[in-house]
């Protein structure tokens, strides 16, 4: 028996189960109807045990935004999370979770959570020291040199904490050095919308998953990644649902054993693919004619080698002739993909009646031609006219629980401002300053550095150009997830006037090389906000308290800018005098910067609020702060109907869905950047990656994730069941490569590039198989820091670097024996 | 040829020419056998193609993985030798046993309705290899290899990891420098509710991801969760599903809402006041 045919054979019993099954719980049969005012506690959870009450957050971890039912109930230890149940009532994830998700209860109880406030001494210890303290010693830092102080976030910041983060580098210090991780995780995707579409963010929705009859994998593996959204995809195959699904990849993944078709590529070569795709359909005759005619424009860099966001047109003759060398020869030769899979994928988008969903994430954009990716599956689904339908989708998915909510929308990034604006337009300038109530002219027109530069100047001595003095971290773990860390991450070495401040929640490969740590609430221990990869809005309240002097990173931003005022910074004031971030209650003053009057009034709510009046310009309309505390979020536009009610929209640019589409237009790209309503379909040559195996360095290597562990292992190496699981990285081998150097399965290896290496024991025949000639390191364990390894090499247009490829070699490393355990070199960083 | 002719026995001949050969044979074999054969590497389990008859794991696997998952389709061998069931045999597990029974369910759950951890080892690939025994479930040797109790997933290592990680045996361990969680999980009743001693026990627990009973309560369960009356097979018809726990929510109302329904006034957890902060 096959795997087919085992694969038939178990859906068949599980349907028969199914079917036989001895009770249909009503529960279980259909999850509720989408509904916009489901009650904030799940009834059926409430009434478990009337000790524990319940109540709705989205999950902590990945951009898939599945909400979880939170039981917190009295212990000897105070009021704790004590279980996690999936959320009946979430359209996301209709009461399913991952394993992630179900133990995300989990995080808060790490026993090492830093409570306290720490500075480094000059002997290199770290010794706790007062809040008032360490707030005074972070605005000391500003007012030090305010054009050298920057912040570094992520998309883990709450909706409200990004906003305020945001105000108070852009509005009150006047400059913008801000940017978030976001930058290494899905910057591409930004540039690769905007420059299709005029606006960021997906037009399609996870309602596609089901309407979707072809799913096309780019570089991706959501079995591990997303799992919610691949079960949503693969569990209708038990319903008796036909979905095929083609897995374009480097490694054999565990969503490739649920793939109909696995294309295994040659890394980079997904822009010989997909030029590949338009090259066939055009030769083919297969355009969608009036699809291309009505809503369509051609585009391409003026310079190849200097691309920008903007490009030049170009036409469709020109275009035809810039695709033709993409003949399925050539695009075989270039991918190293059969020919007969090839054409398959190819016939595919000529197939009008099908229904597309393209699905991509990292693969796609830690890219070195990353925006050039994203413009290029944009334009096979606009060439082929699956765009528009349901189930006919590019679209996007982001790792982080608010990278579209907080880094996207609210734009906490070197260029932007909130709402889809940018610092380089006066226009957008003039509108944010009279919104925030600062003088004209405070916003700086000049976009701030990006991550890679802020962290290349933090880690330059400051007499040789090295400008940020000081970086403030928040939610993140720069330590370990910069690239080539060695050169990025070595900001001792700049010279004693560079000082690190790392806001986290537990010691990381961050906060041990930080200067002040500050301690912080997380997740339900605070108010919070996110936005997932659909757009969807989401609020939850806080639940129980953060451990120690623990408090939350909003109020952070909150104090340091109250002691600002306090210290004269004249960036603190608005033109009427009031503090930056005025918040009233009752008439009067909230004084949210002390820490006992912070929750006097619900400052998520007052900060969103005043978010909310930039969401209208780029038609992400967003509901009153209310509307979400009733709903499982709402997607955007959030449009008021005559009724007085908020009605979200799933499809965008499409008329049958989206109320901003005219009348009679069926499709309608309303924020082109051709001012004519039509998308940008762009050509991009297929360009060799900055750094390919050679003699020296034979293998490529890439990083990635695991199921088990989210981001830098963090909140996940401290859940037993997780860390079990998976207890330490490895790399990933192929068997003949493992052959050819002699490794054995679970010898220890050094990983060598050009820029380090790290000792990591092999794998053989594991989790995935790499295709010969790569090897692959998972980047979540912090004892072994990939980022040693890879290079820094970025997109010229997103910024975002390449964690996918570079030139690796593998070398032996005796171990003795009677030590099982062993300690890693720690390479040269 | 010579040879031959000179010889009377040509028999006995070829009974040392045998014997001669027999024996390089095993001298042969039993260096080749103490000779250890460096191998560069081991090759990945191959999808196998074997019809019937699963393949034997060699020795290298066998040291490496562990305890292994059975193969695919050794589970449907061993449950054609399965005895046939005897559904009329009662059961009477007593107190003891439905303690043991909780506390062995709690030994892989972090709380009550965590999906178990699986206490053997998963292959990292070809994952529905977990249906061939937990689609129906199975005894073995009394030993009871539970039924899932929903049916409705595909990708099973979504929810459910292996207790034990499923790196090869021989691969070099990190020490565990982190601090684990001190997370304290949630156990809802051990027993149903009963109107009076005798009265069928109304469930205590949600049938969400829990709706096939005989996962637990049936021959694949564990003693002291199993029922005293396996031959009935309507569950529901005595023992009573609790609305409120089973209640996922009413449906959004089609009819404008009341005028007790301003935004606002939904129901919410009992946790602190509006702002959310925690009640003092």
């Amino acid at each position: 028996m096959d795997r087919r045919n085992f694969l038939q054979k178990s859906a068949q019993m599980s349907a028969l189960a199914a079917a036989s099954a001895l009770v249909r719980s009503r529960a279980e049969a259909t999850p509720t109807a989408p509904a916009t005012t489901a009650p904030a506690v799940d009834p059926g959870i409430a009434a478990r045990n009337a000790e524990v009450t319940w109540n709705k957050a989205p999950c902590r971890f990945c951009g898939t935004g599945c909400h979880v039912q939170v039981g917190v109930a009295q212990t000897e230890k105070g009021k704790r999370v004590v279980a996690i149940a999936g959320d009946r009532m979430a359209e996301v994830n209709k009461g399913l979770l991952c394993v992630k998700g179900y133990h995300v209860g989990l995080a808060l109880y790490g026993q090492d959570r830093l409570t306290q406030p720490l500075l480094r001494q000059p002997d290199g210890s770290q010794t706790p020291i007062s809040w008032e303290k360490a707030i005074e010693i972070v605005a000391q830092r500003v007012m030090k040199d305010p054009k050298g102080f920057a912040m570094y976030g992520s998309g883990q910041w709450t909706i409200p904490e990004g906003y305020a983060a945001l105000k108070f580098i852009k509005g009150g210090l006047g400059h913008n050095h801000i940017d978030p991780n976001a930058r290494l995780c899905m910057a591409s995707a930004v540039t690769g919308f905007i420059s299709t579409y005029g606006v960021d963010e997906p037009a399609g929705c996870y309602d596609d998953l089901e309407a979707a009859d072809t799913i096309i994998l780019w570089g991706n593996n959501p079995a591990e990644m997303h799992p919610v959204l691949f079960s949503r995809i693969v569990d209708r195959r038990l319903r008796g649902e036909k979905v095929t699904i083609f897995d374009i990849t480097t490694r054999h993944t565990r969503s490739s054993d649920h793939a109909d078709h696995v294309l295994m590529f040659k890394p980079q070569s997904d822009l010989a693919i997909a030029n590949g795709i338009a090259n066939y359909l055009i030769q083919n005759g297969k355009l969608d004619q009036a699809f291309v005619d009505k809503r369509v424009a051609f585009r391409k860099d003026a310079d190849v080698a200097k691309p920008n966001l903007d490009g030049v047109p170009m036409n469709f003759e020109e275009y035809k002739k810039a695709v033709s060398f993409y003949t399925l020869d050539k695009v075989a030769e270039i991918s190293g993909i059969e020919k007969d899979k090839l054409q398959k994928l190819f016939e595919v988008f000529g197939q009008k009646e099908r229904r597309i969903m393209s699905l991509w994430c990292m693969g796609m954009n830690q890219h070195t031609r990353g925006t050039a990716i994203n413009r290029l599956v944009h334009g096979v689904h606009l060439l082929s006219g699956h765009f528009g339908r349901p189930g006919d989708a590019p679209t996007s998915l982001t790792g982080q629980p608010s990278a579209c909510g907080t880094v996207r929308e609210v734009g906490t990034l070197a260029h932007a401002l909130p709402g889809g604006r940018v610092v380089a337009n006066d226009h957008h300038r003039e509108e944010t300053e009279e919104i925030w109530g600062v003088p004209k002219g405070r916003i700086l027109a000049k976009p701030g550095y990006h991550t890679v530069a802020m962290w290349e100047k933090f880690s330059t001595p400051t007499d040789k150009g090295g400008d940020i003095h000081t970086i403030w971290v928040q939610v993140t773990n720069p330590g370990q997830t910069l690239p080539n860390r060695t050169k990025l991450f070595s900001h001792h070495k700049a010279g004693p006037d560079k000082f690190l401040i790392v806001s986290d929640v537990y010691p990381t490969a961050t906060t041990r090389d930080a200067d002040l740590v500050l301690p912080s609430a997380m997740w339900v221990e605070k108010n919070g906000m996110f936005g997932n990869s659909e757009r969807r809005t989401q609020q939850w309240f806080k639940m129980v308290d953060p451990p120690g002097e623990a408090r939350d990173d909003c109020w952070q931003t909150l104090a340091v800018a109250h002691k600002l005022l306090e210290l004269g910074h004249p960036g603190m004031k608005t033109v009427d005098g009031k503090f930056l971030f005025h918040m009233e209650k009752d008439g009067r003053e909230v004084p949210a910067w002390q820490w006992p009057h912070y929750y006097d009034r619900n400052v998520d709510e007052a900060l969103f609020e005043e978010y909310r009046k930039f969401s209208r310009y780029k038609h992400k309309d967003l509901a009153p702060y209310q509307e979400y505390v009733k709903a499982r979020g709402l997607r955007w536009p959030v449009v008021q109907q005559p009724d007085g009610s908020w009605r979200e929209t799933r499809f965008r640019f499409a008329e049958f869905d989206d109320p901003y589409v005219k009348k009679g237009e069926v499709i309608q790209f309303y924020h082109s950047v051709t001012k004519d309503d039509r998308a940008q379909v762009w050509f991009n040559p297929y360009e060799a990656p900055p750094e390919v195996p050679d003699a020296d360095y034979p293998l490529w290597l890439c990083t990635g994730r695991v199921i088990e562990h989210w981001h830098s292992g963090t909140m996940t190496m401290r859940i037993a069941p997780l860390r079990d699981a998976m207890p330490q990285a490895y790399v990933e081998v192929h068997p003949d490569d493992a052959k050819a150097l002699g490794i054995q399965n679970g010898e220890v290896v050094a990983v060598e590039s050009r820029r380090g290496s790290i000792e990591v024991p092999a794998w053989i025949g594991g989790r995935a198989k790499p295709q010969k000639g790569l090897v692959f390191v998972p980047f979540y364990d912090e004892r072994l820091l990939i980022n040693q390894v890879t290079l820094e090499a970025h997109c010229p247009i997103s910024k975002q670097p390449d964690y996918k490829k570079c030139a690796v070699r593998l070398r032996k490393v005796a171990v003795a024996p009677a030590q099982p355990a062993y300690a890693p070199a720690r390479g040269n960083g | 040829m010579q040879t031959h002719e000179k010889q009377p026995n040509p028999g006995g001949r070829w009974l040392h020419v045998l014997a001669v050969g027999a024996l390089s044979v095993a001298l042969v074999g039993f260096l080749a056998g103490t000779t250890h054969v460096e191998r560069p590497a081991a090759s990945a389990p191959t999808a196998q193609d074997a019809v019937g008859v699963p393949p034997a794991p060699s020795y290298r696997e066998l040291r490496e993985r562990g305890r292994d998952p059975l193969p695919p389709g050794a589970s449907e061998l061993l449950l054609q030798q399965m005895p046939p069931r005897d559904v009329s045999a009662t059961v009477d597990p007593g107190f003891a046993e439905r303690e043991q029974a909780v506390a062995a369910r709690r030994q892989l759950r972090a709380f009550d309705g965590a999906p178990p951890r699986v206490p053997h080892v998963v292959g990292q690939e070809g994952l529905a290899a977990c249906g061939a025994c937990h689609m129906e479930g199975l005894l073995i040797g009394g030993k009871p290899i539970p039924q899932a109790s929903h049916a409705n997933y595909t990708n099973c290592t979504q929810c459910h990891v292996p207790t034990d990680a499923p790196l090869p045996k021989s691969m070099a361990r990190l020490d565990q420098s982190v601090g684990s969680s001190s997370f304290v999980g949630w156990w809802g009743p051990s027993f149903g509710r009963r109107a009076w001693p005798g009265a069928p026990p109304a469930t205590p627990h949600s049938t969400w991801m829990r709706n096939q009973c005989t996962a637990c309560h049936g021959d694949s369960g564990a003693l002291g969760l199993k029922t005293s009356h396996p031959w009935r097979t309507s569950c529901v018809q005595c023992h009573a599903l609790q609305s409120d726990l089973e209640n996922p929510g009413p449906p959004r109302s089609p009819l404008p809402p009341g005028p007790g329904a301003q935004a606002g006034e939904m129901p919410r957890a009992s946790v602190g006041n509006p702002q959310g902060a925690p009640a003092p």
